[in-house]
């Protein structure tokens, strides 16, 4: 039978012969049938177990607030259980927090669903006005992926150097005492082999290093203990007066 | 039109005897329905505060079968896929949680795909943009723009050519729109592409040229400090002489490690300035 409309429709109320149709039905009919008994239990209070064996052969329950509890019940056994009434005070309010969280959660849900329908009506209104540069890229032609290609490149360069205002604002945040001192034009290779030292040291260390900690590091280690020596003789030789900065 | 109920114990008495009634009634057609569709067995055991006497469905009969095949099964089996209200509730809510943790990322996609395009025809100044919406925008930007590379690519190895110009996106028209309104040429948007692109190459370059040195000098430097401390000293002196340095100055010794600093942790366009100059 060729399904005229799309969406659901109506089913016969016999035993469906299709197995994965048959297993997917009977999923989430399960569900939803211990989700009627979650409720029916929350909100009069009362005690319900629900035995189901699956297509398969597996066994499923729902019980509140035990299935062995009714089970016993039902079969006229009256064993006495170890629940007191403090315990099941305590599931209780338990199982009142859990309902509250849910509903918040399907609250939520909703509240997105509507936010999600809005941004396709918006999208449905501006596919009448045929934009081509709203089409997936899929669907352009060599002009018009070109043309896209150039305008999304700039904008590209525009936001990168946005994103990379916003990460050097951050690291100056992060460093503040270092940035009284303004960067020099150039770096010569020489200063650079010079600084290794306190480059390496405070690479190990930690990923925004600053200079009183990257003393406080290396004299804890052989290795900075060597440059801190070597780094204090050059500085006194030179400039004391630069030693006395740092301390 | 009744409101939404809320999910709660019923005080009124009346109320909740007339609401379980009804609701008790819905849960076993629910139960019919179950049991015919899917040819299974199936039974329940409600018990309710008003009546002591508990009411077995389908029937006494059915719901001592149904429990004589149920505790056939070992304990094991039978606890596997037994829950309670608390282990149920549990379980929906962290099912619900996921499925509103994928819709909440749809709408930020297709949010953010309005922002691009806003951006694009001039509507929305990128410079207003906050630090969120900034990251969002670029990570969207670079899979979106990647996705029009792939099909410019394809579209070239097809060897397809258009000879109608595009009409401009939004209110501001593009330059090669604008300098070329009759006879458009394929090969004049190469050109341009690869004029744009030298700048972009030459930074590369630059970078890499700078990022193969620090590996040398590390190496350099490290076979330093397996040597005593005295020798060492020693050594430095020499090569210091060597590389035509007398003596550091204050101007020059904290800055240099300020500039490495950032090296190490400021993304790589800002490194870009320093090293072209120190070129």
């Amino acid at each position: 039978m060729a399904r005229k409309n799309l969406g659901r429709r109506k089913i016969e109320l016999v035993k469906m012969t299709n197995e994965s149709n048959l297993q997917v039905t009977f999923s989430k009919r399960r569900s939803g049938l211990f989700k009627k008994g979650s409720e029916l239990c929350t909100l009069c209070d009362a005690e319900i177990a629900i035995i189901v064996f699956s297509p398969s052969g597996k066994a499923y329950s729902f019980g509140h607030p035990n299935v062995n509890k009714l089970l016993d019940h039902s079969l006229g056994r009256v064993i006495r259980h170890n629940n007191t009434n403090f315990a099941e005070s305590r599931t209780k309010l338990r199982i009142q927090m859990l309902n509250e969280s849910l509903t918040e959660v399907m609250a939520e849900k909703e509240k997105e669903q509507e936010t999600k329908q809005s941004i396709v009506q918006n999208e449905r209104e501006n596919k009448d006005a045929e934009k081509w540069w709203r089409n997936s890229p899929t669907e352009l032609n060599l002009a018009q992926s070109t043309s896209m290609k150039c305008d999304l490149e700039a904008l590209k360069k525009e936001v990168d150097e946005k994103v990379a205002q916003l990460h050097h604002r951050n690291l100056n945040f992060y460093v503040g005492s270092s940035s009284n001192v303004a960067a020099p034009a150039a770096v010569s290779g020489g200063n650079i082999s010079t600084n290794h030292g306190f480059f390496d040291q405070n690479g190990n260390s930690t990923s925004a290093p600053t200079l009183p900690f990257g003393f406080n590091v290396m004299n804890r280690t052989p290795a900075g203990y060597n440059s801190y020596q070597l780094q204090n003789q050059e500085v006194k030789q030179v400039h004391p007066q630069y030693w006395a900065r740092y301390y | 039109m009744r409101g939404k109920m809320k999910l709660s114990f019923i005080e009124n008495d009346s109320v909740r005897k007339t609401t379980f009634t009804k609701r008790k009634k819905g849960m076993l057609k629910k139960f019919n329905e179950l049991v015919t569709l899917c040819g299974v067995d199936a039974c329940a055991v409600i018990r309710s505060p008003y009546n002591s006497i508990q009411e077995p469905w389908p029937s006494r009969e059915g719901v001592e079968e149904v429990m004589s095949k149920f505790m056939e099964f070992s304990v094991l089996d039978r606890t596997k896929k037994m829950v309670d209200q608390e282990t149920f509730l549990r379980q929906r809510i962290a099912k619900e949680t996921e499925r509103l943790q994928k819709l909440r990322d749809e709408n930020r996609n297709s949010q953010i795909r309005d922002l691009m395009f806003g951006c694009l025809k001039g509507e929305v100044d990128v410079s207003h943009l906050h630090g969120r919406d900034l990251l969002d925008l670029n990570v969207f930007l670079n899979k979106y723009l990647n996705g029009v590379i792939r099909r410019v690519e394809i579209l070239k190895e097809n060897g397809e050519s258009s000879s109608s110009v595009p009409p401009p996106i939004g209110v501001a028209p593009t330059v090669v729109d604008a300098s070329v309104p009759i006879g458009f040429d394929g090969r004049m948007i190469q050109d341009q592409n690869q004029n744009q692109q030298e700048p972009v190459q030459f930074q590369y370059q630059a970078l890499y040229d700078f990022y193969d040195q620090i590996p040398k000098k590390l190496h350099d430097f490290n076979m330093k400090m397996n040597i005593d401390p005295n020798q060492s000293m020693n050594l430095d002196l020499n090569d210091g002489e060597d590389e035509g340095i007398p003596c550091m100055d204050n101007n020059n010794y904290h800055p240099e490690i300020d500039c490495l600093a950032t090296v190490t942790t400021a993304p790589t366009d800002v490194c870009a300035p320093n090293i072209i100059n120190d070129l």
